[in-house]
């Protein structure tokens, strides 16, 4: 029985679990460390664009390529739309006079699927003369 | 006539392997037949277990000179490479051209699962110390905990290399006996609701992210544990090969042809380390059982450490 190396063994094994999980430790800190250091390098550069973009264009939308389009014709035209969908709702006759002074796009934060749904339900019902 | 016939044939038979041949060596065969039946029909591990097996196999037929320490033979020069630390390596080279690191980059914190291996590693170091083992021997049997061949092999030529053919064969059986050893280990340390718990979706890892992690871990593994820069820094070049994009074609043959050529090499010398002389004596039986025991106890660490992790979770 080797109970004169057992001193030597347990203090090896005190040392090595404390070696292996400080080293362990360091590297998982500075993975962490690093992936943040590029996270903040990406945030101004993303805010910054999206500055420009916002100053540009008041009003952008991402299309299926994930790219922005700019839709300020689109919004002379989305107008008048709004005033028929809002007078449809309302079941008022069109010489019913409102007047639609601004709108304001909100964040759709549905999932895809929910969304190509919906888009499918739509497409459906124009099909089918509304 | 008739008898110088007869002499021939007998004389023919003692020569043959079949009268050579001891009961030792049949056992041998025997078990190298059960690992190929368990590599071929079970399909356990085939990749090492076969090459393990049959070198095994070819290593204990009688007179015929094919292990791993009969000079001059081709499995005594494949040896070379185990022996002289070039094959782990290489090995490492080719994992790490196959790894994508992208989950442990999302979540550092798995890294410490990888050192819950240490208490297989270090119960079985103490136990083997005071088994009568000298704490270098120890420490090359321990290893086998670690449950990853190229590092116990590296490991066992730095401290203990008289030990080398034993733990090499049983660090390499007990890779290819995962799908024996650990289940039965994983069902006893946890319930069915966790074992059916759906792991959450990571954050994306950027390439700068992948390109930049095998160069630093390099330089702090390195700058920590000299000793570990021949695995580490192989490890992570192959990586670094594979993340970078920039040299594809090496990359493609690290992690294809290189690490099979090695595998195969690699196999068939370790598993004609397993000559029955050296094989069926006390002490390689008790290295044996020993690494099992630090197989089974690091595979038991790391849930250990899980389910902590989780109850800690839990708990706040």
């Amino acid at each position: 029985m080797g109970i004169e190396n057992l001193d030597l063994g347990l203090m090896l094994t005190l040392v090595g679990i404390t070696v292996v999980f400080s080293a362990l430790a360091i590297l998982a800190m500075l993975i962490s460390l690093f992936s943040k250091v590029f996270a903040l390098k990406k945030t101004p550069a993303v805010s910054n664009a999206e500055k420009n973009s916002i100053a540009n264009n008041p009003v952008n939308t991402p299309n299926s390529s994930g790219t922005n389009i700019n839709l300020k014709t689109q919004d002379e035209e989305l107008i008048p739309v709004l005033t028929a969908a809002i007078l449809a709702y309302m079941k008022q006759s069109p010489d019913f006079k409102i007047r639609v002074k601004s709108f304001r796009r909100v964040q759709d934060n549905s999932p895809a699927w929910n969304v190509a749904g919906k888009r499918e339900q739509l497409d459906a019902k124009l099909q089918a003369g509304f | 006539m008739f008898s110088e016939f007869t002499n021939t044939i007998l004389g023919l038979i003692q020569a043959s392997g079949f009268a050579q041949g001891d009961w030792k060596q049949y056992l041998m065969l025997f078990i190298a037949c059960v690992l190929l039946y368990l590599a071929i029909a079970k399909k356990y591990e085939p990749l090492l277990l076969l090459p393990i097996s049959f070198g095994m196999l070819l290593a204990n037929i009688p007179i015929a000179n094919m292990s791993s320490y009969d000079e001059g033979g081709l499995i005594y020069y494949l040896y070379q490479g185990v022996k002289m630390g070039i094959y782990p390596p290489l090995i490492f080279m080719g994992i790490g051209a196959m790894t994508d690191f992208g989950p442990l980059i999302a979540n550092p914190k798995s890294l410490l699962l990888g050192a819950a291996a240490q208490l297989g590693i270090f119960t079985t170091f103490i136990g083997a110390i005071l088994l009568g083992y000298t704490p270098a021997k120890a420490g090359a049997i321990g290893i086998i905990g670690g449950a990853d061949g190229p590092t116990a092999i590296y490991v066992t030529t730095r401290l203990a290399p008289e030990l080398l053919g034993p733990i090499a064969i049983a660090a390499y059986s007990y890779m290819a006996l995962v799908p024996i050893i650990q289940p039965p280990i994983m069902k006893l340390l946890t319930t069915k609701k966790e074992r059916s718990v759906v792991m959450e979706q990571l954050r994306p890892v950027s390439k700068v992210e992948k390109v930049v992690f095998p160069i630093m871990v390099t330089l702090v593994v390195s700058l920590f544990l000299p000793d570990a820069t021949p695995l580490i820094g192989m490890l992570m070049l192959g990586n670094l090969m594979r993340e970078s994009g920039v040299v594809e074609r090496i990359s493609k043959t690290a992690e294809n042809e290189l690490i099979n050529i090695i595998t195969i090499f690699l196999g068939v010398s370790v598993g004609a380390t397993a000559t029955a002389d050296r094989f069926l004596n006390p002490e390689t039986l008790g290295i044996i059982l020993l690494g099992l025991f630090a197989f089974s106890l690091g595979t038991a660490g790391g849930y250990c450490l899980v389910k902590s992790c989780i109850g800690l979770q839990a708990a706040r």
